[in-house]
């Protein structure tokens, strides 16, 4: 792939191994991953990568393997395809499909579009109770950078501003506190050293 | 990997409930992290 750090990849991919590789390699190169949700219409799509699209930065490249490249072609992934660059590889290509359908289609799931009803969470969580815990500090964006919540900007930009990406393979409460917990901390992962 | 300093993370709300739930909680020094972002699913507020 012709693709330098703080390009953009944007991703429409199902649940597979090989989304990890992607964004493990974005990591290594620096790139920006841009994950797009493969259950996501159409439209939303668009919108997506309507917002994703190069601001300040060099390229912005559309990733995907042949059936999502067949979706991207079928509806608002042709605009995005021309807008953002180019598909890296495509074949099958049905026009006329929902993206999503296109996917879940592939792995014989219909759409699970259902929104959970958040009474049932009544009393459940208690977020205050871990935000009261955190700083109150205004947390300020890298300069020059225009973050929308659809970019996962914490995780998936990290390297493109230097800095580290941190996965807690088994996550619990204790070893993400533990992961934090400035307490013993060195100076700098090892990993993160250049 | 103790002690990383990690000043932003993304969870989903099952992670955020074990950790308000997690009875240590404030015996960790948490105030390396800046922002917290949730989504998979809703969470009452």
């Amino acid at each position: 792939m012709d693709l330098r750090a703080g390009d953009r990849l944007a991703m429409l991919l199902p649940n597979e191994p090989e989304y990890l590789e992607l964004i493990y390699a974005c990591s290594w190169l620096g790139v920006i991953a841009v994950p797009v949700n493969a259950r996501s219409s159409a439209a939303e799509i668009d919108r997506v990568l309507a917002d994703a699209s190069p601001r300040g930065l060099d390229l912005a490249l559309v990733a995907a393997g042949a059936d999502c490249a067949a979706s991207m072609a079928a509806g608002a992934g042709q605009r995005a395809a021309g807008r953002c660059g180019r598909v890296l590889s495509g074949s099958n290509l049905r026009p006329g499909r929902d993206p999503g359908s296109h996917l879940h289609e592939r792995h014989d799931r219909p759409p699970q579009r259902r929104c959970a009803d958040p009474r049932q969470y009544s009393g459940q969580y208690r977020p205050s109770q871990l935000l009261d815990a955190l700083p109150r500090r205004r947390c300020a964006p890298p300069r020059g950078a225009g973050f929308h919540i659809l970019d996962f900007p914490f995780i998936f930009a990290a390297p493109a501003f230097g800095t580290c990406q941190i996965t807690i393979p088994k996550f619990s409460a204790a070893s993400f506190c533990e992961t934090v917990c400035p307490a013993n901390a060195s100076a700098a992962p090892c990993w993160c050293r250049r | 990997m103790p002690g990383e300093r990690v000043s932003r993370t993304v969870l989903v709300p099952t992670m955020i409930n074990l950790l308000t739930q997690f009875p240590d909680l404030e015996q960790f020094d948490l105030t390396s992290l800046e922002a917290l972002a949730y989504g998979g699913s809703p969470m009452a507020p």
